[in-house]
C-alpha cells in the first residue's frame, strides 16, 4: 500500500492535494488530531461548608423579646421621672411658686348681685365675690 | 464577551460556543510548539480554563480568541522551560500510542513508522514553519485565514507556507522518507 496516497478528504475550497507531500502531511496531522474532540473539563466547584449554626441562633426571640421588654421598662421610667414634681428646697422653706395640690380644698366664694340707680345716668350693676360676702335673699 | 451580567445557564452556553470555535485554534498553536497531541491538548485546556475563570471573576475580555491565542503561546513557552528542567534538550519520545504486544498489520506498523519520521523533521524545523504548517495540514486552514491569525498578509502566507514545505520536503528526501516528487 502506498502510504503516501492521497487522503479521503479534500481540503475545503483548495481542491486535491498537489503532491504526495501534501497527502502525508494531511493524513499526519489528522492522525495527531484528538478524535472525537474532547469538551471542555470544567471544574467542579468545590462543596460549600455546611454552614454551622451558631449556638445563640435559638436564643434570638427571646432576647428579641427581653430587650422590647427592657425599653418599655426604661421608656415609662424615664417618663414617669419627667413627671414628677420637684422637691421642696432644704430648710422647709414654703415656695410660692409651687402648684397647689389637687387634694387642697379651695375656700367656698359667695357672690351678691345689686343694682345701683342713681338719679342720673344708667343703671349700674355690682357684683361682689368673695368668702365674707353677705347674701341676701332672692329677688 | 462578558459572562458577568447573563444568567449562568447563558453564559455556559456562550463558553461552550466559544470553545467549540476556537478550542483546534488554540490546540494548534501549543502542537506546533510541541509536536506531541496530549501536552497540547493539556496547554489548550488550562487555556480555556484560565478564560473561565476570568468569566467567573467578571472580568470583561473583548476578545476572547486573541485572548486564548496569547495563553496558549505563553503556556506553551513555560512548559517547555519545565520540560528542560525536567528532560534536558530532549523530550521523551512517542510512538503514536502503538502499543508493542498487540499484533498490528504491516502497512499499520509501516505507516506509523513514517510518520514517526516525519514527526522528527518537523521538530527539526524552526517554529514558524511548523506554525504555519500545522495551520495548513491539521485545521485545513486557506491562506486568508492563516493571514489574519498569524497578523500577516495573504502574500507572506503563500511564501513562507511555500519555503516551509520546500524546507521540509529537502529533510525528508535527505532521510528517505516517503515517496517525494
Amino acid at each position: 500500500m502506498n502510504i503516501l496516497a492521497r487522503p479521503p478528504v479534500d481540503p475545503p475550497g483548495n481542491g486535491r492535494p498537489d503532491d504526495e507531500l501534501d497527502g502525508l502531511l494531511y493524513a499526519f496531522f489528522r492522525r495527531q488530531m484528538p478524535d472525537p474532540w474532547p469538551a471542555f473539563r470544567r471544574p467542579a466547584r468545590p462543596a460549600e461548608a455546611p454552614r454551622q449554626r451558631s449556638r445563640w441562633a435559638g436564643f434570638r426571640p427571646y432576647l428579641a423579646l427581653a430587650a422590647s421588654v427592657a425599653l418599655l421598662v426604661i421608656g415609662s421610667w424615664m417618663l414617669s421621672a419627667r413627671s414628677r414634681p420637684a422637691t421642696p428646697l432644704p430648710g422647709g422653706t414654703d415656695n410660692s411658686a409651687t402648684r397647689p395640690r389637687l387634694d387642697q380644698r379651695l375656700p367656698d366664694l359667695r357672690m351678691k348681685e345689686s343694682l345701683i340707680q342713681p338719679e342720673a345716668g344708667p343703671t349700674i350693676i355690682r357684683i361682689e365675690v368673695g368668702p365674707d360676702v353677705i347674701q341676701e335673699g332672692n329677688r | 464577551m462578558s459572562a458577568s451580567s447573563r444568567p449562568a445557564g447563558a453564559a455556559h452556553a456562550d463558553f461552550e460556543a466559544l470553545y467549540e470555535r476556537h478550542s483546534r485554534e488554540v490546540w494548534a498553536l501549543a502542537y506546533a510548539r510541541w509536536m506531541n497531541a496530549d501536552t497540547a491538548m493539556d496547554i489548550t485546556q488550562e487555556a480555556f480554563l484560565r478564560l473561565w475563570k476570568q468569566w467567573e471573576a467578571g472580568e470583561t475580555i473583548l476578545n476572547p480568541r486573541a485572548w486564548l491565542l496569547r495563553v496558549a503561546r505563553n503556556l506553551a513557552e513555560d512548559h517547555a522551560k519545565s520540560a528542560f528542567r525536567r528532560n534536558g534538550t530532549h523530550p521523551p519520545q512517542t510512538m503514536n500510542g502503538v502499543r508493542s504486544h498487540d499484533p498490528q498489520p504491516h502497512e499499520f506498523l509501516e505507516r506509523e513508522e513514517t510518520f514517526g519520521q516525519l514527526r522528527d523533521v518537523l521538530e527539526g524545523l524552526a517554529a514558524p514553519d511548523r506554525e504555519i504548517l500545522t495551520l495548513r495540514y491539521a485545521l485545513e486552514y486557506n491562506t486568508e485565514q492563516i493571514a489574519e491569525m498569524l497578523g500577516i498578509n495573504p502574500t507572506a502566507v503563500h511564501m513562507r507556507l511555500s519555503r516551509a514545505r520546500h524546507r521540509l520536503a529537502e529533510r525528508l528526501k535527505a532521510q528517505g522518507v516517503g515517496q517525494l516528487p
